[in-house]
């Protein structure tokens, strides 16, 4: 019969048990292609703008002061543009995308598919992290054309590029599924970026920054993701990486809660 | 209908539109304003007086990108997804009347926030400005060009998603690569030169001009190319309201 035919080849045909590992996997892969079937247009712009940022960030150092900027400012900044790079899809677009959907009424499609949501996390994450990577390759390129940075790239930037990019996308998948109108989470994602950017040490060491702001980095992950990924990059010491790992881990995990309690909700 | 009575109607539809999200719209342009003018600051220890002072005077141009050029085609594509845009032509009211009430509207509400920012900039770098009568022409036509860019985009470009990340590079490169916050002299060539064709630097000069004396130079030609842009602006919409469908 036609209709078994058609069912067989989805994931969540009537045959199969709607829960345990190979659901959840064949629904991975699912949302995956159907994140970049969506985005099939969008996602080369993304690691276009991706690549021009990272390496606009870099350069920008030069423009800011006449003259050659200070040896360890270009690579505190340097080692901390990663963390822009992928943090930007998952953080600063994701949630755009999402206002987007919502105020196209298609959100809701989106949302009653019958995968796990852990299972529609996971595969945007995927995307998120197959988006930065490309960018954060070509900031570290740049950083190391343009400024003569050895960087000294240990294994551990495996997992910490991995636990940066969660924490980004995590954050940002809890504002775009929690933040019901579209013009709030669009201006709430802009103003998270400009706050990483200008009033974190990610990209200029902490010391620059007035006490009650540095007492408020403490608490938040941006200062951490960058320590992760600097710890990883440069051979200078970063103090404390437990406790970094620690709070970008806290972070993911609420934010991930957050955003799938917020894609299962009613109304 | 004669046009002033049909504009004074789309003025208050505008008006009641922009009623909710004004206040928001203010938000993020003191948020990205006055941020990115902190932000200079933490990312140059040891700021040279001239320096600060280039941060000042540019920052109520820093203040003008966000209104104009992002919000501006930000409504206008939330207006067609959500079919209000289909709308709004519908009505009996010439269509260049409509486009003069959201120019005014999107002009005008960018002034609080220049104002505003201006003084927090100034009281955080203690710089003292010598304000002109020339800030007033300087602040409308920049603000008025930035309006109709953001129009032309917004009119021009039907993707949402294409022009959310249009707009994003937009405020990425205001202020971060334009001779806005810092004086060109620190770009390479090439940079400045494409800068001289686009409207930030100008936008950048004109006003400077009205904040400062010896600060801007060759102040009639970056009027000259602000009113170029204006029109180009307006070209395009009016190129795109002029065609169905």
């Amino acid at each position: 019969m036609a209709l078994d035919v058609g069912a067989a080849r989805l994931p969540w045909s009537f045959s199969m048990p709607r829960s345990g590992a190979g659901y959840w996997w064949s629904s991975f892969r699912t949302m995956l292609r159907w994140d970049v079937a969506s985005l099939r247009l969008d996602l080369p712009i993304v690691v276009i703008i991706q690549l021009i940022a990272g390496a606009g960030i870099v350069v920008m150092m030069s423009l800011l002061v006449p003259g050659d900027p200070p040896r360890a400012a270009v690579e505190y900044l340097a080692a901390g543009v990663p963390v822009v790079n992928l943090y930007l899809l998952g953080l600063v677009f994701g949630p755009q995308w999402i206002a987007e959907q919502r105020a196209a009424d298609s959100y809701d499609a989106t949302r009653v598919l019958p995968c796990p949501r852990s299972a529609s996390l996971a595969a945007w994450y995927a995307v998120t992290l197959a988006a930065g990577v490309p960018g954060m390759l070509g900031t570290l390129v740049v950083a190391a054309w343009r400024y003569h940075i050895d960087f000294t790239v240990s294994p551990m930037i495996l997992p910490a590029v991995l636990l940066v990019a969660v924490s980004g996308t995590m954050i940002g998948a809890a504002i775009g599924h929690g933040v019901g109108e579209p013009m709030i989470s669009r201006i709430g994602v802009q103003a998270i970026n400009m706050f990483v950017v200008g009033f974190t040490p990610t990209l200029f060491p902490v010391d620059r920054l007035p006490d009650w702001l540095q007492a408020i980095n403490v608490v938040l992950p941006f200062e951490h993701m960058s320590a992760l990924l600097r710890a990883t990059l440069t051979a200078g010491p970063v103090d404390d990486l437990g406790l970094s790992c620690l709070v970008v881990v806290a972070w993911s995990a609420a934010c991930a809660g957050l955003a799938a309690w917020a894609m299962g909700r009613r109304g | 209908m004669t046009f002033v009575r049909s504009y004074g109607l789309m003025l208050r539809w505008e008006l009641a539109s922009a009623r909710v999200w004004l206040p928001f719209w203010l938000g993020l342009q003191l948020l990205l304003a006055v941020g990115s003018c902190i932000m200079y600051g933490f990312f140059i220890p040891n700021l040279t007086p001239a320096a600060a002072a280039f941060i000042v005077t540019g920052a109520p141009t820093i203040a003008l990108v966000p209104i104009g050029l992002v919000m501006l085609p930000f409504q206008v594509s939330l207006q067609r997804t959500r079919r209000t845009f289909d709308f709004l032509w519908s009505l009996p009211v010439a269509r260049p009347v409509t486009v003069a009430a959201t120019l005014t509207v999107f002009t005008a509400a960018a002034m609080p926030g220049i104002v505003v920012t201006l003084v927090i900039a100034t009281l955080r770098y203690g710089v003292r400005l010598a304000v002109s009568p020339q800030i007033v022409p300087a602040v409308v036509l920049a603000s008025l060009m930035s309006a109709s860019v953001g129009l032309g985009l917004a009119y021009g470009i039907r993707n949402g998603l294409v022009l959310g990340l249009l707009t994003n590079l937009l405020i990425f490169v205001a202020m971060m690569f334009s001779p806005i916050a810092m004086p060109i002299a620190n770009f390479p060539t090439w940079l400045a030169d494409l800068h001289r064709i686009l409207p930030l630097y100008h936008m950048a000069v004109v006003i400077r001009a009205g904040l400062s004396t010896g600060l801007a130079t060759d102040v009639g030609a970056s009027y000259l190319i602000l009113g170029l842009w204006t029109i180009g602006g307006l070209a395009v919409a009016g190129w795109v309201i002029g065609r169905r469908g």
